[in-house]
């Protein structure tokens, strides 16, 4: 029995992935080396008669490489050749169900976490090979042969008897066949891959130097005016009164709408309160917001500050907080301890800073809603849309583009919402621009907080106790599903290293009280926790004598799979951890002497399914000029799908490590956000990164993890280490450079 | 009223002259190529080359560029061909998410032009543009690699 096209539909739905055999176009059969037409064997690829592939890749791309990565998937099964590929991204494409669920046409869409990789692992397989095996079929109708001596490779189908034809001679009839019911593919063993594994760089480098437009602030949307937002400069604050008389009779400006009030208990929907300027460009917007006279009520938090903060998170520290792990008797073993030891580790909110500032095209009519932006989150977009207008989020048109940097500030829709509010309230297609100043002061900040670590050490030298008390603000600050007694779960991961290998340890956690949205940054509570935990494993240690590699491959033990309940797991690898650690320090060659005015650190880490560690080698020329001569890095994602973007993702995560851990604090005063643009909040510089990276891969058959968050973590304390070495000052809070100006 | 060229064709331009060369170039000429990223000219996300030489178009106004002649990303390619530099920020995949690296070939290309044979130091010392991506390390080496392939040209 086969199925027509409407019942593979709905029964794709439940499968998964969901691939379906349509023409796309209608076309002239007879016209095969037609150029400009092209057929779909799903909704993922477009293949043209001149055998031209166009892959629509389901995870935005942000320079995280999926452009490439998850082509790879899809095109190893289905035979293709990564020559002929050209990617665009996925429209958002959603799909309801006869009880009306709503669905994913094709697959899910959306990068956070490091998920592109594990999710689509099995689905853009699937989709490859069930569009494969329409070739295969579409070739066995056209040669009249068995499928069974048929098999697609580099875009042919090949018979065995040596005849081939490529893809796009096949592509058409493809698109009329039917699959059997219940057809599940079968996939190559990883013997047979000629993709997968193999260095392959991004289709889309020619556009990117070129200057072709790829990013939602390049796209040109018909009768598109621009808006600017003024935002209340007040976490919290809001309009009481505005003139907006001025910014009215500068030529060019169409219209000004004050935004309704944010609701602020609601986290999905948080937004500054502000009035938005309409004008035919840019820079006509920008000049009239400059004219508007606005009156703003300074709202709950005009006392924060970051000194306040800090106080807060120091005061939270003294009292006992939510124990959310408490193995064996910490405060007995503290006791019988022969030395024991504390110390207190401080992050600073940071901001993503993204190159490409937030920005989004919107356009509400009467009965849909068009949307063009950066968005991590189509889904949260499209929901947001659907309570804004009322329309029904299946029919939008929604399309992500290339996003100029991600690192989570897109899985938030503030940018979204409010360029469909201000689309909705004006009747107008509008296209919002932040300036640099509105991104970073109206960010999803990576919250900040104060890690109390304690340990006990035996004679031995070994840790028989161990507590980490983080007094923080919580990313979860605002959710309205989230109860307080969860506020902890973004912020602390119970299953982290070192539990379970310290019989007696005790993980708190405190939420401190902020007026800043909080958010995911790249690595999200790993860049946090890891510098806390490894920073204090160097300093105990240091502390008792002890070779700080040593100590870990000690408290790591024999190999075994620990449960891992948070994102990443479900297990912790203890051997693929300590083997990271221990390739990371051969090829460093760690232990050995250093010259004076050179230092060695380490850190290593477990981050989403991936294990990570990293020795830098690190010049102090004088007492605070910092050179980064080499990072070595050893990375373990799994089964590693495309090394060269692996090793692309390990060199950018060292330098944005470095980057933030060196001078990026975000300052509060007043109730507002001061630190505004890169003047005050200084990124690195060329001259800041490092000079030398050394990446080894490790060859696994483990199933695949993301890999664009793993390098960070590690960096900040293997680089404090390092000033430690050569400096004997521990840095216990993030940034550096302050330390070395004051 | 100015007159000035874009990748060597004249404009002429009545309007705002306060108004920023870089959203000049993305509004009205729909070169899009150069990007916008602080306004402050601290990035270098809108680097351009103003007769002959690197500037950050977000901070030059219209009124400064009476007579001038631009050069954007758009308009590197000569013969169809691509510039050295753009050559190997492809082979050496520089690029992550892209968004800054019009604006860090605009500032290498004109870099280079003055410091042929650079050394690291040399390259750490005079380029300032911001990549949050963190491909410094891959653009450096790509740098000392534009520089040989440039330097072999002008032999030829």
């Amino acid at each position: 029995m086969t199925l027509n096209r409407r019942q593979f539909l709905s029964y794709s739905l439940y499968g998964g992935a969901f691939v379906m055999a349509s023409s796309h176009l209608s076309v002239d059969a007879q016209d095969a080396n037609a150029t400009s037409q092209a057929y779909e064997l799903s909704p993922l690829i477009k293949i043209k008669p001149n055998n031209q592939v166009t892959f629509y890749y389901p995870s935005p791309e942000m320079g995280q490489g999926v452009d490439t990565s998850l082509a790879m998937l899809f095109m190893e099964e289905l035979g293709g050749d990564m020559a002929l590929l050209d990617v665009d991204p996925l429209p958002y494409s959603l799909t309801r169900d006869k009880a009306g669920n709503v669905g994913w046409k094709a697959v899910p869409q959306g990068a956070g976490g490091s998920t592109s990789i594990p999710r689509n692992w099995p689905l853009l397989r699937k989709a490859g090979a069930t569009a494969r095996q329409l070739l295969v079929l579409a070739a066995a109708d056209y040669w009249s042969v068995s499928v069974d001596t048929l098999k697609a490779k580099n875009a042919f189908v090949h018979h065995t008897d040596g005849r081939k034809l490529p893809f796009g001679k096949l592509v058409e009839l493809a698109a009329k066949q039917t699959l059997p019911e219940g057809f599940e593919p079968k996939y190559k063993p990883k013997t047979a891959w000629h993709i997968i594994g193999q260095p392959h760089q991004s289709s889309q480098l020619e556009k990117i130097v070129t200057g072709q437009p790829l990013y939602a602030m390049d796209m040109d949307y018909t009768g598109a005016r621009v808006a600017v937002i003024s935002r209340s400069p007040y976490l919290d604050g809001y309009v009481e009164e505005y003139d907006a008389t001025d910014a009215k009779k500068l030529p060019g400006v169409e219209s000004i709408v004050e935004l309704p009030r944010p609701n602020l208990d609601k986290y999905y929907t948080y937004l500054a309160a502000g009035i938005a300027v309409i004008a035919n460009d840019f820079w006509t917007a920008k000049k009239a917001r400059d004219l508007l006279k606005i009156k703003w009520n300074k709202g709950p938090h005009k006392n924060e500050s970051t000194t306040s903060l800090e106080k807060q998170c120091d005061d939270l520290l003294t009292k006992t907080g939510q124990v959310i792990r408490d193995d064996g008797n910490f405060d007995e073993a503290m006791e019988k301890a022969e030395h024991t030891f504390s110390r207190t580790y401080q992050l600073p909110y940071v901001s993503h800073a993204q190159m490409e500032p937030q920005n989004c095209i919107a356009h509400v009519t009467d009965n849909n809603c068009t949307i063009i932006g950066p968005m991590q989150s189509p889904s949260g977009a499209s929901r947001f849309a659907e309570a804004i207008t009322g329309f029904d989020r299946v029919n939008m048109d929604i399309r992500y583009t290339r996003l100029g940097g991600g690192f989570g500030r897109r899985l938030t829709s503030d940018h979204v919402a409010e360029a469909v509010t201000i689309s909705k309230l004006s009747g107008l297609p509008i296209k919002l621009i932040w300036t640099r100043e509105d991104d970073m002061s109206h960010d999803f900040y990576r919250p900040m907080g104060h890690h109390k670590m304690s340990a006990g050490v035996d004679k031995k030298g070994n840790i028989i106790a161990w507590s980490h008390h983080l007094a923080g603000t919580p990313k979860y600050y605002r959710r309205d599903d989230t109860k307080p007694e969860e506020l902890f779960g973004a912020d602390m991961y119970i299953d982290d290293f070192p539990s379970r290998l310290v019989e007696n340890l005790r993980y708190e956690y405190t939420p401190a009280k902020s007026g800043a949205p909080n958010g995911s940054w790249r690595a999200p509570a790993h860049t946090a926790n890891c510098y806390a935990v490894q920073s204090f494993i160097n300093e105990v240690a240091h502390q008792t004598n002890q070779d700080s590699l040593d100590l870990r491959l000690k408290l790591l033990g024999k190999a075994r799979a620990l449960p891992y309940e948070q994102h990443g797991g479900p297990i912790f690898d203890t051997g693929r951890m300590a083997n990271v650690l221990t390739k990371v320090g051969n090829m460093a060659n760690w232990g050995r002497d250093m010259p004076a005015g050179f230092g060695l650190g380490i850190a290593g880490h477990f981050t989403f399914g991936g294990y990570c560690a990293q020795i830098v080698e690190l010049e102090m020329k004088t007492a605070n000029q910092l050179k980064v001569h080499k990072v070595y890095c050893v990375i373990d994602v799994g089964t590693a799908i495309n090394p060269e973007g692996i090793r692309a993702q390990v060199e950018g995560g060292i330098n944005d490590g470095l980057s933030a851990s060196l001078d990026q604090k975000i300052n509060i005063q007043g109730g507002e956000v001061t630190t505004q643009n890169f003047d005050t909040y200084p990124m690195a510089y060329l001259v800041d990164s490092a000079h030398k990276i050394e990446t080894y891969i490790v060859e696994s058959d483990a199933e695949p993890a993301g890999a664009g968050e793993m390098a960070i973590p590690p960096l900040a304390p293997a680089l404090c280490d390092a000033i430690a070495a050569i400096t004997g000052h521990r840095i216990r809070s993030l940034p550096i450079k302050p330390h070395f100006n004051a | 009223m100015i007159r000035l060229k874009i990748n060597n064709n004249d404009v002429t331009y009545h309007g705002d002259e306060s108004m920023p060369l870089l959203w000049y170039l993305r509004d009205h000429a729909k070169l899009v190529g150069t990007k916008f990223g602080c306004g402050i000219g601290a990035c270098g996300a809108c680097s351009v080359h103003i007769n002959g030489k690197v500037a950050r178009s977000c901070s030059v106004p219209m009124s400064a560029l009476n007579s001038g002649e631009v050069k954007t990303i758009e308009g590197l390619k000569e013969n169809d061909q691509l510039h050295p530099v753009q050559r190997v920020w492809i082979e050496d995949a520089v690029p992550q998410c892209g968004y800054c690296q019009a604006g860090q070939i605009m500032a290498v290309i004109d870099f280079l032009e003055t410091n042929p044979t650079p050394t690291d130091d040399d390259i750490d010392q005079n380029l300032s543009n911001i990549c949050r991506c963190g491909t410094y390390t891959r653009m450096r080496a790509a740098i000392h690699r534009a520089a040989t392939l440039m330097n072999k040209n002008e032999v030829n």
